[in-house]
């Protein structure tokens, strides 16, 4: 039996056909299966939230265990009550910021550099956009495991502000809690090192920083009371207040 | 000898299943193309073989030159941002469905003839 070319050229077309077909096919399959594992937005949000959804869960299971053992051990003893109780206070002073607050931490400081390389898109705009910054990486660390953050030794609570002032002149600063700070700005916050490290390098703020000219050096202390952020000194809500008396 | 080119297909299709060979998502709109390109190629073939026109060099240099050039054209859109493949996609499918009505009424056709063939011979 005699196979004619037509026949074999048919075959060979024929093979190839099907094996890229199957390629296709394949491939869409694989490439739809990752597609959200592909959306690099898509892990970096689920990275965060994970890693503080973890965070709060731990945080929160570590209070409950120190508060039930501390009410156990002052079981029957009005004096202990007293000092756990006192002791409790003093943790709640120290996370709403009315106290100063010690342990490890990281500390960013973020400075100009003439040494970096000259990038016209974005150089300079750090001057008129440095309070969104600021805020952009306080509100990163707070969500990635800071418990208390101070900037150029101003404690942040929560009626703080960050704000950048500048007159018609185009003279001014960054004003923290109504306080002006000047370069180099110094973030000091005390929390998980592990989770604040990690969502910095996350948001890639070192490049983002260092496109505008401005160093932004990362340091950790993983001692036990390596860094402290000072108390909040300013007015708390209802500090101007006054009782209405009479009528 | 139908069965032959079937085998092929199959044997295409089993090499791709087991070399698990897969391409990069950038470039799956490549082979698309190409594969609409080879798609009408073979119409084109299967035509010209029942009309006894066909021809291995024209029908071999057909398959790559096609599959090549659409490629080709779905690049250059890339680069240039236009979707040149459209082009590529309107003109691939308007001849394969050329060519499968064309194959189906030749088919018809044959089929008609030999039922009349058929017919004659027996009556």
């Amino acid at each position: 039996m005699k196979i004619s070319t037509m026949t074999w050229t048919s075959t060979g077309v024929a093979a190839l056909l099907g094996f890229a077909l199957t390629v296709q096919i394949t491939s869409n399959l694989s490439g739809s299966s990752k597609s959200s594992s592909n959306n690099y937005v898509s892990v970096q949000t689920q990275l965060t939230e994970q890693a503080q959804e973890h965070r709060i869960l731990e945080e929160e299971i570590s209070k409950e265990a120190a508060q039930i053992a501390e009410y156990r051990a002052a079981e029957g003893s009005k004096q202990e009550m007293k000092a756990a109780l006192a002791a409790d206070a003093h943790t709640l002073a120290e996370e709403a910021g009315t106290a100063p607050f010690s342990g490890p931490g990281i500390t960013i400081t973020i400075e100009n550099d003439p040494n970096l390389p000259f990038d016209p898109q974005f150089a300079g705009d750090f001057y008129k956009e440095s309070d969104q910054w600021i805020q952009l990486i306080v509100n990163y660390l707070f969500s990635n495991g800071a418990s208390a953050i101070s900037i150029n030794g101003q404690r942040l609570v929560t009626t703080s502000s960050i704000r950048l002032v500048i007159g018609l002149d185009g003279l001014g600063g960054l004003q923290i809690n109504t306080h002006p700070v000047a370069m180099p700005y110094v973030i000091t916050a005390i929390g998980n090192v592990d989770d604040m490290k990690a969502t910095l390098s996350v948001y890639n703020l070192q490049a983002y920083m260092e496109a505008m000219g401005e160093a932004f050096i990362v340091k950790a202390y993983t001692g036990k009371n390596a860094l402290t952020v000072p108390a909040y000194t300013g007015p708390l809500p209802g500090t101007w207040a006054k009782e209405v008396t009479g009528s | 000898m139908i069965w032959l080119p079937i085998l092929g297909l199959l044997i295409g299709a089993a090499v791709g299943l087991v070399s698990n060979w897969t391409i990069p998502v950038e470039y799956s709109s490549y082979l698309s193309i190409a594969i609409l390109a080879a798609l009408d190629t073979v119409f084109g073939g299967i035509r010209a073989n029942l009309e006894k026109t066909f021809d291995d060099v024209v029908f071999l240099t057909g398959f790559f030159t096609n599959i090549f050039v659409a490629a080709l054209l779905a690049f250059i859109g890339v680069q240039l941002g236009v979707d040149l493949y459209l082009a590529a996609v309107v003109a691939f499918g308007v001849r394969l469905f050329q060519n499968i009505a064309v194959i189906r009424r030749l088919v018809v056709t044959q089929i008609r003839a030999k039922r009349r063939r058929r017919f004659n011979t027996t009556s």
